[in-house]
């Protein structure tokens, strides 16, 4: 586990790092570098399709969530995404009520120059609140008698950090469809050895502190 | 660009309805564990703490005399006890070869959620204990949780 938090810090510190030491060995150059990249700046503004489309095969599970990259380097994109999500599971035995919103932030470095295609890697940071709650629990007790209860609603804030592979392909002009593959792994966990089956927004459910992710995004870039 | 991408597309279409269906499949719950309170029967002699198996141990729920938890097992060091979740004390008549005792455990229900497939089981925070002085010396909470996890919770000194 510490392996993988030492691999996602220094991708993180490379993406940081890189273009600042570019700049700085470039000086006077960075002006001609610009002129010969054919990307087109402007904001980018996505909607991720995975999300509200999982309610079809898991009617548990619902949200949505926006997406923003901005170019801010001749290879480097700032990126925003920020969500709604929900898991609603109504059993027989049992009602679990979780939902909240996200935040992630990062950036993507294009590795494949062209035009406004991106082809990269990225890394991000990830906040969620949300609202943990069972208005209904029964468990079956063999001999004392089955249990009827609540657990109360509770709110709870995480954080996590993700790599992302990245890949935004332009259909027609401004127009783009993307996805990405994400490795999370939570943050300030406590490393507790009785984790339950949780579901974080933005970051998924298990039992597990790492999640894998796949998300599908339409895209429309604002020229400036 | 736009061609290459007409056929990742299509893959990532196929991959993308796999994982739905993959996702959509829920399968029945394999195993559901509960929570029992793990005790370990232990003596002192001459200073030193050791195991120490009974002969003879019948256990029952106070309330549910009529329901065998042990019957006359011999030889036994360590035993578990269900919880009773909809009360917040559980009472138990443990009958030793020298005599019977009557033991409470104070709790606090902790429902924990398992998976989707199975839902929540009951875990305990064990708050504190009493019991009678016939063969029993003392009680001793050595773990307050009381999970699914196959720990000691409490060591009875006889």
């Amino acid at each position: 586990m510490k392996r993988i938090s030492g691999y996602i810090i220094s991708l993180l510190a490379i993406l940081l790092v890189v273009p600042v030491t570019a700049r700085n060995n470039t000086d006077g150059a960075e002006t001609d570098l610009q002129l010969e990249l054919p990307v087109e700046p402007g904001l980018r503004i996505g909607f991720n399709l995975v999300r509200p489309l999982m309610v079809f095969p898991v009617p548990s599970r619902f949200g949505i969530e926006g997406s923003a990259d901005y170019n801010i380097g001749p290879d480097y994109f700032a990126v925003a995404e920020a969500g709604f999500s929900a898991r609603d599971l109504n059993e027989p035995t049992y009602h679990l009520q979780e939902r909240g919103m996200f935040l992630r932030i990062g950036a993507d470095r294009n590795l494949y120059n062209h035009f406004d295609d991106v082809i990269g890697v990225g890394g991000r940071l990830g906040v969620s609140i949300y609202d943990r709650g069972a208005p209904l629990i029964n468990v079956e007790d063999g001999y004392w008698g089955d249990y009827s209860g609540t657990l109360a609603t509770n709110t709870f804030f995480r954080q996590w950090a993700e790599v992302v592979f990245v890949i935004k392909a332009e259909i027609f002009s401004n127009f783009f469809l993307g996805w990405t593959l994400r490795g999370k792994i939570l943050l300030f966990d406590g490393g507790d050895k009785h984790l339950d089956d949780r579901y974080i927004p933005g970051f998924g459910a298990g039992t597990s502190n790492s999640a894998a992710g796949f998300d599908f995004y339409i895209y429309y870039r604002i020229p400036l | 660009m736009g061609k290459t991408f007409s056929n990742n597309a299509t893959v990532i279409i196929v991959v993308f309805t796999m994982a739905f269906l993959a996702i959509s499949c829920r399968e029945p719950c394999p195993f559901k564990p509960r929570s029992l309170a793990g005790i370990d029967f232990h003596t002192v002699i001459n200073g030193t703490d050791q195991h120490s198996p009974v002969d003879s141990l019948t256990v029952r729920g106070l309330g549910r005399e009529d329901s065998l938890l042990y019957a006359a097992v011999n030889n036994v060091s360590t035993i578990t006890l269900p919880i009773n979740g909809s009360a917040v004390e559980s009472g138990f008549i443990v009958d030793f070869d020298r005599g019977t005792d009557t033991v409470w455990f104070s709790y606090d229900v902790k429902p924990w959620f398992l998976s989707p497939e199975c839902g929540f089981i009951l875990n305990f925070e064990l708050l504190e204990t009493r019991h009678s002085v016939n063969v029993i010396d003392s009680v001793v909470i050595v773990n307050r949780e009381i999970t699914s996890f196959d720990e000691t919770n409490i060591r009875i000194y006889n």
